[in-house]
């Protein structure tokens, strides 16, 4: 009789099972950094003596990739045949700026979020925070010369520029 | 009739479990799935010059190291076997096999870095500015490859030459 009723009445108790899932999930959504969407995915070049970064929260991180267009908070800021809408480069008179967009959105969005220092020699209100340029190691460094100077124009200048390196294995390299 | 009644109303309540688990299941199998390892990533320091434009300072009377880089031979993109994926073996990402690039400095050429690396390591690293002029065609692993090996050496100032060539 006693048997019998332990056969009828098996019933897993869920609760732990439960209890374990929702700290699973926990787990996965405080790893899940929300700050890993704005990488872009392209291969790093390799360097020795690449210190290891220890991202500062709010930092722009502008993605290169190997044709040189630019990529912030996954938005494209610069790409091969973008439309001058007719602007100038304010540095090299005369000549079309592709990189209007970048310089805009930099001045707009990014820099009045950055710490500021006042610069006696200069007389001029730098960027204290630096700015981290990530690119494709194929990408042509002509590329990221450009948006170097893109970052001293007037109402943007920047001046700490940290580049993505990757601290890899030998086997990575040719 | 109402014996019963009261007799259902004091039955356990039992609440369905079965969809709350199902969803927890579908929310921690889209976690693992979305999941994107913090990736390790490392970087170089570099400054750009604080006053806007290209420095015209021509009367310098200190040492300086020009670092010119131009490509000798750029290679052939070819896939990349160390990206390779189950899709694609032969590899996902492209590089340049057999790139070869010609490093001057004050005259004197290098085709490889530990020539540089020897020829750089007499300067002053405290005192010596270093600019690194990236002629055309460079691309960006090239001037990492030589940044890598001026911040290795301990040279503290180290610039971009600016690109004010042609196209």
């Amino acid at each position: 009789m006693a048997r019998r009723k332990a056969d009828t009445d098996v019933e897993v108790d869920m609760t732990p099972m439960i209890d374990m899932t929702f700290l699973l999930i926990i787990f996965f959504i405080i790893v899940n950094d929300l700050s890993q969407q704005e990488l872009e995915e392209l291969k790093l070049p390799v360097a020795k003596m690449a210190g290891h970064d220890d991202p500062p929260p709010g930092r722009p991180i502008l993605n290169v990739l190997p044709d040189g267009t630019i990529v912030w908070k996954r938005r494209k800021l610069f790409w091969d045949g973008m439309d001058t809408m007719g602007r100038q480069d304010p540095i090299r008179k005369g000549r079309p700026d592709y990189y209007w967009k970048l310089a805009d959105t930099l001045r707009d969005e990014v820099v009045p979020f950055m710490k500021k220092e006042f610069d006696e020699n200069l007389q001029k209100e730098l960027v204290d925070d630096p700015i981290l340029i990530r690119a494709d190691r194929n990408t042509p460094f002509k590329y990221i010369q450009r948006i170097m100077e893109v970052c001293t124009r007037e109402g943007i200048l920047i001046w700490k520029v940290q580049l993505a390196a990757s601290e890899e294995t030998p086997s990575d390299q040719h | 009739m109402s014996e019963r009644r009261t007799n259902r109303e004091f039955e356990e309540v039992k609440p369905e479990m079965t969809p709350m688990i199902d969803v927890t299941f579908l929310l921690l199998i889209f976690f693992i799935v979305t999941l994107k390892f913090k990736t390790l990533e490392g970087r170089l320091d570099a400054a750009l010059p604080k006053d806007r434009g290209t420095s015209s300072s021509q009367a310098e009377e200190i040492e300086k190291v020009d670092v010119i880089l131009q490509v000798a031979n750029p290679g052939q993109l070819v896939p990349d076997p160390s990206t390779a994926t189950q899709s694609r073996p032969e590899g996902r990402l492209l590089h340049y096999s057999g790139r070869r690039i010609r490093y001057t400095i004050g005259g004197s050429e290098f085709t490889n870095l530990e020539e540089v690396h020897r020829f750089l390591d007499k300067f002053d690293k405290e005192e010596t500015p270093v600019t690194i002029d990236a002629r055309k065609g460079t691309i960006y692993e090239d001037v990492v490859k030589v940044l890598d090996v001026v911040i290795e050496l301990g040279f503290k100032q180290v610039a971009f030459a600016g690109s004010f060539e042609e196209e």
